[in-house]
């Protein structure tokens, strides 16, 4: 019978099929106006709201240090008059570095080293190059922070002390110490095969082992020498001695800001206070205090520009759980619902074109099927580039993985509308646009509402990826739990995320009883 | 004759009209006609071609070849939504839509075409006193109805907007024997009492005979005869004619019918003494 409903579609329509896809393609286009308007007008107000105070907008990498260091720029900068927003932990060097370049953001603390190997690939050999090159692009880097952040060698301090061991030159007179080395230093060229030759290390005991266990490693004996990073909280912790690279092996790792060069120099003024002040116990200390104590972020950054004379500024605890979990919520909610409420203003016209033209409605549906299987954290770092970061990307993504289960149940309700009441509704005269409202959607209705059901629980789950990209929701916490190694922390976003999907489905459920004519309730089907 | 002369008044008259679905004909070349006030039926096994052909009447398909015709117009050119509200469709367990109550669906068509509250309400006390249906279970949904009472929703569903011809779609094949007999003898005293040309579409001859002047028997796509009851049963054009009757009505002579050809059949039924 699909024959004979084509021919009646675009004989009871005349220019129906026309119609229908300008329809179509002017929601697409109106879905995509919104959904990228609304990320500009977000950013926009960030950047360009005159009335009020300057905005800058500060990121952070995916770790302790990283944070610390951008709450400590937050201060520097409130201090001066700046209104600031941090988007703490946002990503890895890469897509902070673009969120940077495409101006999205501020500023963001990271390493030469960093900078010159891995985003600039070499291309910068020294400190006047690197700085040539961020030119290039419209960036600047003030002046290093005063501590070297790179590879160190450790051991613990009274064993190096009785063996007399001080620098790595020092090692290759005990051959006998057992190495254990992250896998990533293990491999690089500039890791241990680079440094066993300039040193004429002559080790055969050297092991592969993960980098948080090789603290616990080492502080039970079973590892002697391991790498660690200079300023790492627990070379404090472990009581660890970090030898000396007398023969300057490893890159430098010089912590320093980088920022859009046009940053009010207000701004920049404020941040270089910072100039050399922070050295590498300071800096180790402030990472000890969110890493191996638990403050937050925020207090160990007044911290440090206490302790290095910078400012006198007295940092609150942060909020408390029901202030914070408030704040994940609508952040989550907000993420779940656009992206619901955008894929649903598509996907339902979409459904029905997919029923109502076979051969379209088989494009579609392969269509959103391959769309599903892109995993969601390459989709996320595909969208960056086109949308930015932050809450543009995240719904973005959201909306892509909430279309196949709309259309697919969408055309899954009407061509399951048996073809006796097909006909029925046809042979009545009942007007097209009649019969799909009051005839074939409601009868597909609870199958439509199963699949905006199964959505709902699959953006809930997946919108927790949006903290990767600064988004917040339940994922900010989990992230930092994660970095933190804090499973209270983790589960302050895990709870309520499961939490919430379950009253998605409730209050599905309830819609349902709202909706559905009562003969057709709990036929849910698919 | 005058009532031969008048009957020439046809509501539906079909020019080689013939449907076919990729390689599958499904309805061969047909050349047929329904007068005016009367009842017509399409009697066949199934693949006869006669679901097709009712569709075809219906404006549902499009005809391969040929026309059909509404009133010497033709139904390719009708605006669908008001031909389709000229003619009421009845089809088998009355097609009732689930999600809506019995008054729900009767009504659904009048409350599009603007019909005010009042008119509608009138029109379904009348039509419900018409099929016998209690009003109460007009408020139910179409599952709490007996099979019987989906089937007088869907004929007053039908009636609802006062159509020229009723098209009825193999109307009680759901039914179980009894029921289905009261409902026909009630349908006919409708037809009978509101003189409506009328297209029946079934597979069963006793039924077509009860109900219609005029009978069409199909096989395959095809007409094989036209003719009144006793023109199939007298001067069987095939052996299948004789076959069919005989498997459709085994106990009743065709010699059993009363004379009288010209009696309109609605009035005296061929067969109607000879039922159960």
């Amino acid at each position: 019978m699909t024959d004979d409903r084509s021919l009646d579609w675009t004989r009871n329509r005349p220019g129906g099929r026309a119609r229908l896809f300008a329809t179509l393609a002017l929601l697409v286009c109106l879905s995509i106006l919104t959904a990228t308007g609304g990320a500009r007008a977000t950013a926009s107000s960030q950047t360009d709201d005159t009335d009020a105070r300057p905005v800058i907008t500060i990121a952070s990498k995916a770790h302790t240090e990283s944070v610390v260091l951008a709450e400590a720029a937050r201060l520097l900068l409130e201090n001066a008059g700046f209104e600031v927003h941090h988007r703490a932990e946002l990503g890895g060097s890469q897509v902070v570095f673009k969120a940077l370049e495409n101006g999205d953001i501020d500023l963001y603390p990271d390493y030469t080293g960093t900078l010159q190997h891995e985003i600039f690939a070499g291309q910068a050999p020294g400190i006047a190059a690197l700085r040539q090159r961020l030119a290039e692009r419209g960036l600047a880097m003030g002046p290093p922070l005063g501590f070297d952040n790179t590879y160190a060698i450790a051991m613990r301090a009274g064993h190096a002390q009785r063996l007399g061991i001080e620098t790595l030159a020092d090692l290759a007179q005990h051959p006998d110490l057992a190495l254990g080395f992250s896998n990533e230093f293990l491999d690089r060229g500039d890791g241990w095969r680079g440094m066993a030759k300039r040193y004429d290390l002559p080790h055969r005991n050297v092991q592969g082992i993960q980098h948080n266990l090789a603290y616990r490693a080492i502080a039970s004996g079973r590892i002697d020498v391991t790498d660690a990073y200079a300023t790492d909280a627990e070379i404090v912790a472990y009581d660890l001695a970090v030898l000396r690279d007398n023969r300057r092996y490893f890159p430098g790792y010089e912590g320093a800001y980088v920022y859009d060069r046009d940053l009010d120099p207000r701004a920049v003024r404020a941040l270089n206070r910072l100039a050399g002040a922070i050295d590498a116990d300071t800096m180790r200390r402030a990472n000890a205090l969110v890493k191996l104590e638990g403050r937050p972020d925020g207090v160990a950054a007044a911290k440090l520009l206490g302790e290095t004379g910078t400012l006198d500024v007295d940092v609150a605890s942060g909020p408390g759980l029901a202030e914070r979990l408030w704040g994940y919520t609508v952040a989550h909610l907000g993420l779940v619902a656009v992206s619901l409420g955008l894929a649903l203003v598509i996907a339902v016209p979409l459904g029905i074109a997919a029923a109502r033209l076979p051969r379209l409605g088989h494009v579609v549906l392969g269509t959103v099927g391959v769309l599903q299987t892109i995993p969601s954290l390459a989709l996320l770092v595909v969208l960056i580039p086109l949308l930015g970061i932050g809450w543009a990307p995240t719904v973005a993504m959201l909306f892509v993985y909430s279309l196949l289960p709309l259309v697919r149940n969408t055309h899954a309700g009407l061509t399951g509308i048996p073809l006796s009441l097909q006909h029925a509704a046809q042979a009545l005269g009942l007007p097209a646009r009649a019969k799909l409202w009051r005839i074939e959607l409601p009868l597909a209705l609870p199958t439509i509402l199963a699949g905006v059901k199964t959505a709902a629980v699959i953006n809930v789950g997946t919108a927790t990826l949006g903290a990767l990209v600064g988004a917040g929701g339940y994922g900010q916490p989990i992230l930092t739990g994660i970095r933190l190694n804090d499973q209270s922390l983790i589960l302050e976003g895990a709870i309520p995320s499961a939490v919430l999907a379950l009253l998605v489905v409730v209050v599905f459920e309830g819609v349902e009883r709202a909706l559905v004519a009562p003969p057709l309730r709990g036929k849910t089907g698919r | 004759m005058a009532i031969v002369a008048n009957m020439q008044q046809c509501v539906f008259e079909l020019t080689g009209v013939a449907k076919r679905y990729g390689s599958v004909e499904a309805l061969k070349p047909l050349t047929a006609r329904v007068a005016a006030g009367q009842t017509c039926a399409f009697i066949g096994p199934s693949g006869s071609g006669k679901s097709t052909l009712i569709k075809l009447l219906a404006g549902l398909i499009r005809p391969s070849a040929g026309r059909v015709l509404f009133h010497g117009e033709d139904v390719q050119g009708l605006d669908p939504v008001s031909y389709r509200r000229r003619i009421g469709y009845v089809i088998q367990d009355g097609g009732l839509f689930p999600h809506l109550t019995a008054r729900a669906n009767v009504t659904l068509v009048a409350r599009e075409a603007g019909w005010s509250a009042e008119a509608m309400d009138a029109r379904v006390a009348e039509l419900a006193d018409l099929v016998h249906l209690p009003l109460a279970a007009l408020d139910r949904y179409p599952i709490a109805l007996s099979g019987g009472q989906r089937q007088r929703v869907g004929i007053m569903r039908a009636l609802m907007l006062d159509p020229e011809v009723l098209l009825f779609d193999e109307p009680f094949s759901a039914l179980d024997p009894i029921i289905r007999h009261d409902l026909q003898q009630e349908v006919r005293d409708i037809m009978c009492g509101l003189h409506k040309s009328a297209v029946l579409i079934t597979h069963d001859m006793d039924e077509a005979r009860f109900l219609a002047h005029d009978l069409y028997l199909m096989r395959n796509g095809a007409l094989i005869q036209h003719g009144r009851f006793e023109d199939l049963a007298n001067t069987p054009a095939d052996p299948f004619v004789t076959r069919f009757l005989a498997a459709s009505r085994p106990m009743d002579a065709p010699s059993a019918e009363p004379a009288g050809a010209q009696v309109p059949p609605h009035a005296a039924p061929p067969g109607a003494e000879a039922r159960p």
